[in-house]
């Protein structure tokens, strides 16, 4: 998937008076088939819009989103099945992403039936197999539950399997841990981890946490955004070694780990401020400019950084380079 | 290190809450010592009972529970006063002044109607019999530069003005004003961002000393306790299972929860395996019978099944509650 | 094989109603009540014998064999008019009750879901029809226009009693857009009508079923008071009816005519309470987390 040059706006207040927030700038990424994309960025960033607009249920306002060689918003007809298809979503919030109105059975079995996957029994049949696949056992037990009689973690199980029903390509996994019990956390990590590679899916995880995300695309890009840009575009490794951007830098001086001696030692650089500007009125020139404690006057504050290809694979959005 | 004083001692709290499929045993038996001074770090998951604690500390607690058993004693200018046989009215005069929480209910409870300064000047009025409103709104800049706000902006606005993570670090300034010997804190940094989280960590490690506060941070982030904290105690399904100076907890836990959970959370500078704790969190209205942790545990033994094992001391000031440390 | 899973789903449906039933005694007596009122209405309006006529030597006769609420001012049974009244009660309630949620419901969901200026209409509409004044407007109506149908009056107060409840529907539809299984629902390729029936609906269903209930209860209260206001021609028992003529005849200066007033009034106070306590056993019969227990 490409997304070339996307750029999302929101339209807030009323009829009678609004005003556009551009919530997305500019976005150029390229997702490869088999690859884990992690995309880090705090709230405010713009990190689920953009998950959004991947998985094609926000229409960009510039640029386009190519799905296998065509714009998604321009297929229709048994194209658009496919792209329905083979793209899918995770939510973070396992309790409000399945329908309480409905049974473990007829979330799992309507996709499936919808898709012309499986029909009447053998539908049934698969959603066991996949409830199976996902740690849910003894399946049949499940089968008649409604979402809040399960754990969060089990809801999240079933979100998955929903997802994999499908057989997707890509799997756009929008913090899907972080309303999880610490504890539990590694194993819907390492369940997502499997079925990637059984199925050989992309991913595209999209997070705040960057431990969870070292663990889980370790082996893939991983794309740092900033008040609605991209700033650094890197493999995960590297760019948690040797990050180039202020920001990325900043961000791993300040995560908290969970190992004293490591926390206590990481000191911040000085930040000229501490609050984050609002994305209705973004600052001019390089957003971070504000916080950076490395801006060039004159530079940073008027002129918009462009993402530069600095090392091999390793592109940052900065004046500095 | 000198051997500190106590300044709160929980002893035997047992709190339930009575929801309708039946009564749900929150807090079982919890006996804690939280010295002077010290910053001390409650870390456990949804259901461990942590928050329970903090609310039961400050008599906060929703109608539909009770503290059974128990008492909590805080350390006063002429003895001990037991937090659990307190009136609303005595335990009113101890919130706030005494006792500070800075939680996310808490961060609803500002009065949409007043400005920020204003809270800042009932908040003194309710608590101190004479009170110089300039001295306190002085105050109340220093505080609020402290976290990282501007004084005069932040002062003059409504709640409803300021972000999420404004008005926490607001909240957070609010709780210092009266100087309370206690702060309990509830998750204090969940709604600021990262970079914000450790600068505010760092002002109340530093401020704790300055004022000579003791802080109870209630975390399910390993992170954050490593950050703050000088001692941590662990807790599961209502229990405290262990407690420890910081790096005693990290670098030799003993408690199998405790090693377990050190062993499912990722960390981001350096790549590690992390492994998942099996099964699902205890229910607590039918807790397991013996250790609430055995059916999860590695290490389970026969008696673990059978037995809760009692806290024993393994050194100073380190129990644990497990089978595996009882022998001694 | 559609048939049979059908026909299995419907067995289950019927079989949950029973066992909340049996469980919440209080939904169980408001059916046996309304279900009391619905056979009055049937089978007694074909089985008791009523003469409009009267008896003049019968005038106002305190209770007995015969008359087992006594008989009115002219004579005439006051049983036997409470069950003939009973038929156009219900008709107008379950009519209006059904006209008025059916119009909430599809206003609602209109508003709700397509939003923008769909919604800015018909809420206009809505707030529109708040303002009128319902005794005027049907004093006016009445005045104007000859209707001797039932339906006629319940078409009227649905016309003018569905804005409250569409508002609330639209609410409940507009919070359940927002949430995450409807965008799923979009991932996976669902169209509108499958978000919106197969969805969204089952969410509300609870809700509207409960409404239902309440709607009919109003269409009650409408017609017998305006029955008794005499703002509606009509020929027939309708409780209203006989409110209205107790009260034009001096019915209540006479204590021997007390059973003629307190009959309609027991009447309506009963019914009421069967559907209100039947309300809350629907509630239960349609939410399946409630059922599911």
């Amino acid at each position: 998937m490409i997304l070339d040059g996307v750029s999302v706006d929101f339209t807030i207040g009323t009829v009678f008076r609004s005003r556009k927030i551009r919530v997305l700038d500019s976005i150029a990424l390229d997702i490869y088939e088999g690859e884990t994309l992690g995309v880090v960025g705090e709230s405010g960033s713009g990190k689920t819009t953009l998950g959004k607009t991947a998985a094609g249920l926000i229409r960009p306002s510039t640029g386009r989103v190519i799905y296998k060689g065509t714009d998604v918003w321009s297929i229709k007809g048994d194209e658009w099945r496919i792209f329905r298809r083979e793209v899918q979503m995770i939510h973070q919030d396992p309790y409000s992403s399945l329908n309480p109105a409905h049974t473990v059975r007829t979330i799992l079995t309507r996709p499936i039936v919808k898709h012309r996957i499986a029909r009447g029994s053998d539908a049934e049949e698969l959603a066991i197999k996949l409830l199976r696949r996902v740690g849910l056992t003894p399946p049949e037990d499940f089968l008649d539950k409604y979402p809040h009689q399960l754990s969060g973690g089990q809801r999240q199980r079933v979100a998955i399997a929903r997802a994999i029903s499908m057989k997707p390509r890509l799997i756009i996994a929008d913090e899907p841990v972080s309303m999880i019990d610490v504890s539990l956390r590694a194993g819907i990590l390492r369940l997502l981890a499997e079925l990637r590679e059984e199925l050989r899916m992309s991913l595209l995880y999209i997070t705040h946490d960057l431990a969870t995300l070292r663990y889980i695309g370790a082996k893939g890009r991983t794309a740092v955004m900033y008040l609605g840009k991209l700033v650094e575009l890197a493999p995960t490794e590297e760019l948690i070694e040797k990050p180039l951007h202020p920001y990325t830098q900043l961000l791993l001086e300040a995560l908290p780990e969970p190992d004293p001696r490591v926390t206590r030692s990481k000191r911040l650089k000085e930040l000229k401020e501490l609050d984050i500007p609002s994305i209705a009125n973004p600052p001019p020139g390089c957003r971070f400019h504000t916080r950076c404690p490395l801006a060039i006057k004159g530079v940073c504050d008027m002129i918009v950084p462009e993402m530069k290809e600095v090392s091999r694979d390793h592109f940052v959005a900065c004046h500095l380079y | 290190m000198t051997m500190a004083n106590t300044l709160l001692s929980i002893k035997g709290l047992e709190v339930v809450y009575i929801a309708p499929k039946g009564v749900v045993k929150a807090l079982r038996d919890i006996n804690l010592e939280i010295y002077e001074g010290e910053t001390l770090s409650i870390v456990g998951e949804s259901g461990s009972g942590k928050t329970t604690l903090l609310l039961s500390i400050m008599r906060l607690l929703p109608p539909n529970s009770r503290i059974i058993k128990g008492s909590i004693a805080l350390k006063a200018e002429n003895g001990w006063i037991d937090l659990t046989g307190l009136d609303e009215n005595s335990m009113r005069r101890v919130r706030w002044s005494k006792v500070a929480l800075v939680s996310q209910a808490a961060m609803n409870a500002f009065n949409p109607v007043l400005r920020i300064k204003d809270h800042f000047i009932e908040t003194a009025r309710a608590h101190m019999d004479k009170f110089d409103r300039e001295l306190i709104l002085r105050e109340a800049r220093e505080l609020l530069k402290l976290v990282m706000l501007e004084p005069e902006r932040v002062l003059n606005s409504y709640p409803h003005q300021l972000s999420g993570g404004m008005k926490q670090r607001t909240l957070i300034a609010l709780s210092l004003l009266l100087k309370p010997k206690l702060i309990l804190m509830d998750e204090p940094t969940s709604a600021l961002d990262v970079v914000s989280q450790k600068i505010i960590l760092g002002v109340l490690r530093d401020l704790k000393g300055k004022i000579g506060s003791t802080i109870i941070l209630v975390t399910h982030d390993l992170g954050i306790a490593a950050e703050i904290a000088d001692r941590i105690a662990i807790m599961y399904a209502g229990k405290v299972v262990e407690v420890g100076s910081v790096d005693k907890i990290f670098y030799e836990p003993l408690h199998p929860y405790t090693k377990a959970l050190l062993r499912a959370v990722p960390r981001v500078r350096f790549f590690s395996e992390i492994e998942a704790i099996p099964g699902e969190p205890p229910d607590l209205i039918n807790p397991p019978s013996g250790c609430s942790f055995h059916p999860r545990c590695p290490l389970s033994m026969e008696i673990c099944k059978r037995e809760e094992p009692p806290m024993i001391e393994i050194e100073p000031r380190r129990p644990v509650a497990c089978w595996l440390h009882a022998k001694r | 094989m559609i048939g049979g899973r059908v026909s299995q789903r419907y067995s289950k449906a019927l079989r949950n109603t029973l066992r909340i039933l049996s469980r919440d005694r209080a939904g169980l007596v408001g059916l046996i009540i309304v279900l009391f009122f619905i056979s009055l209405g049937t089978i007694g309006a074909m089985v008791v014998n009523y003469d409009p006529k009267g008896n003049p030597e019968e005038i106002y006769m305190p209770p007995s064999l015969k008359h087992p609420l006594g008989t009115d001012f002219q004579g005439r049974d006051v049983l036997a008019q409470i069950i003939y009244g009973t038929p156009s009660v219900l008709q107008v309630a379950f009519l209006a009750g059904a006209l008025t949620t059916l119009i909430a419901v599809l206003a609602g969901f209109a508003a709700g879901f397509l939003g923008g200026r769909v919604d800015a209409t018909i809420m206009g509409i809505a707030d529109f029809i708040l303002t009128i004044p319902q005794i005027p407007l049907f004093a006016v109506l009445s005045a104007l226009i000859r209707f001797s149908d039932v339906s006629f009056l319940a078409i009227l107060i649905a016309s003018v009693s569905w804005p409250p409840l569409a508002r609330a529907i639209r609410s409940q539809v507009l919070s359940i857009k927002e949430k995450e299984f409807i965008e799923v629902s979009r991932i996976l390729g669902f169209n509108v009508s499958e978000i919106v029936f197969i969805e969204i609906m089952p969410n509300i269903m609870p809700y509207i079923a409960v409404n239902l209930v309440f709607a009919s209860m109003n269409a009650i209260y409408a017609q017998v008071s305006l029955a008794y206001l005499g703002l509606v021609p009509f020929i027939g028992e309708n409780w209203g009816i006989m409110l209205n003529r107790a009260w034009t005849f001096g019915a209540i200066f006479y204590e021997k005519s007390l059973f003629y007033i307190m009959a309609p009034i027991a009447a309506i106070v009963i019914l009421q309470t069967g559907l209100i306590l039947l309300s809350r056993a629907m509630e239960a019969i349609f939410n399946p987390r409630i059922r599911a227990e």
